[in-house]
């Protein structure tokens, strides 16, 4: 699977470079793919986890479920629990700054 | 000339412009400079200045970006205000573009247009008005989907997580029948002058077709469409918000020969285009346990099983426009988690 999206992204390079060469304007905005994920945690234990609930149907459940794991083998502090308004709209930043001061990690989950 | 040099370059680069992604899976044409810049220049603007950031990713969309999708779609110059427009309004923060485009549901931002605009550029709000055959329906709908993908980056499968997507996803773009309406147009009804031109964005399923060719009182025909619009299937039993319903000139002058007003229509469907409770329990959104995490209106007795729910809060959230060409066939337009935004297009012509 790695080998195909690299031969695709490679294949997909070669082609743009060409069409650059060739002297058209590049439509796609390379900015929005290069954004970095955060900082991975090196071990989970000890760490306090946030359970994000977007209030659709079976998220909760979820949710509970993998913190009760994350307490019981990985060893974090129990989990702080927020909820989004609705789940079609991203989080209020309130919620995600709340988040952020409380938390070392998130988790929040679709449960469809 | 044909086998030439430059055909078989242009040839050549419309399989290029496939292998790099640009396209929506159909032949796009090659954003050259020149073409490029004529765009821009249409709007009296420099290719560098800044449009947005478009959802889900934040890309920067630039003149010369947006110019270069709607190169590709097939555009003319002066379609470019009516595409900006459109962006414009899909930015209005109720419209939640960035949702609408990762969700699993189907929607996808339609454009109705309004005013003098739609005659100027030969937008189609006659027959086939959702189909196919109009240049201008066609292309600026699918230059606003391109600068969905490549600026927006919602790229079909990996942030586009739609389950099933719909044929309105290459290009959804109509205007409204003014001229064979008996009322007010949108964009008058929202403010604007009937000699302003405006677009108005939809977050929108593919249209239902609502059949029904004998009748011939209003009440019949608004228990069709608020059957259609009471359907299980939809988010608005359960989610309510905004909806549109597409009468045909046919059906709408059915209404006001009876003396149905606009507000006539909306407050009718809005009375009959209900579920009773237990049947919502049925499925969709909320499951047997209709009352956890619930938005209803506190007016609605979430204890009795027998209490009739509506499609949406308020007879103003069925929006009702007038389009089509003769025939007896309307379309029901469901919607998502959003609400429709409507913007003037004010900006500059070419001199």
């Amino acid at each position: 699977m790695q080998t195909v999206t690299s031969t695709n992204d490679d294949r997909k390079a070669l082609a743009a470079k060409r069409l650059a060469e060739l002297g058209l304007v590049d439509p796609v905005d390379h900015s929005s793919t290069t954004l970095a994920a955060a900082q991975r945690l090196e071990s989970l234990a000890g760490k306090r986890p946030g359970l994000l609930d977007n209030r659709k149907g079976n998220g909760d459940r979820l949710l509970e479920r993998i913190g009760q794991l994350l307490v019981d083998r990985y060893g974090t502090l129990e989990p702080y629990r927020t909820t989004k308004f609705i789940y079609a709209r991203r989080a209020d930043e309130k919620i995600l700054e709340d988040l952020a001061a409380r938390c070392d990690f998130v988790v929040t989950a679709v449960g469809d | 000339m044909i086998g030439s040099q430059t055909s078989r370059e242009a040839i050549e680069m419309i399989e290029l412009m496939y292998q790099a992604g640009w396209t929506d899976g159909l032949p796009v044409v090659p954003p050259l400079p020149e073409l490029v810049d004529a765009f821009v220049r249409y709007v009296d603007r420099s290719p560098d200045d800044l449009v947005g950031y478009i959802p889900p990713l934040g890309g920067k969309a630039t003149m010369a970006k947006v110019a270069a999708n709607a190169v590709m779609a097939g555009c003319r110059p002066e379609y470019m205000p009516v595409i900006l427009t459109a962006i414009d309004a899909m930015l209005d923060d109720k419209f939640n573009l960035g949702g609408m485009q990762c969700s699993t549901h189907l929607s996808t931002p339609l454009l109705i247009i309004n005013g003098p605009i739609r005659k100027e550029l030969d937008i189609n709000c006659g027959a086939n008005v959702f189909g196919q055959g109009w240049r201008a329906n066609a292309t600026i709908g699918r230059a606003v989907k391109l600068v969905l993908v490549n600026i927006g980056g919602a790229i079909p499968g990996v942030t586009d997580k739609a389950t099933l997507g719909h044929p309105g996803k290459y290009t959804y773009c109509i205007g409204e029948n003014e001229e064979e309406s008996p009322w007010e147009p949108l964009h008058v009804e929202r403010g604007f002058s009937p000699a302003d031109s405006t677009v108005t964005v939809y977050g929108s399923e593919a249209p239902h077709n609502i059949n029904n060719q004998m009748v011939d009182n209003p009440f019949d025909l608004l228990t069709t469409i608020g059957s259609m619009m009471s359907n299980l299937g939809s988010n608005h039993p359960y989610l309510m918000g905004e909806s549109f319903v597409a009468l045909c000139p046919e059906h709408a002058s059915v209404c006001a020969a009876n003396r149905f007003r606009k507000v006539d229509v909306q407050q009718f469907l809005f009375d009959n285009a209900r579920n009773e409770h237990r049947r919502l329990k049925a499925g969709g959104i909320y499951g047997a346990d209709t009352a956890k995490y619930n938005t209803w209106p506190h007016w609605i007795d979430r204890q009795r099983d027998d209490v009739m729910v509506p499609v949406c809060r308020r007879a103003s959230d069925i929006s009702v426009i007038v389009t089509g060409g003769p025939g007896r066939h309307s379309a029901y337009l469901p919607g998502w988690s959003s609400r429709s935004a409507t913007r003037k297009i004010e900006l500059a012509r070419s001199k």
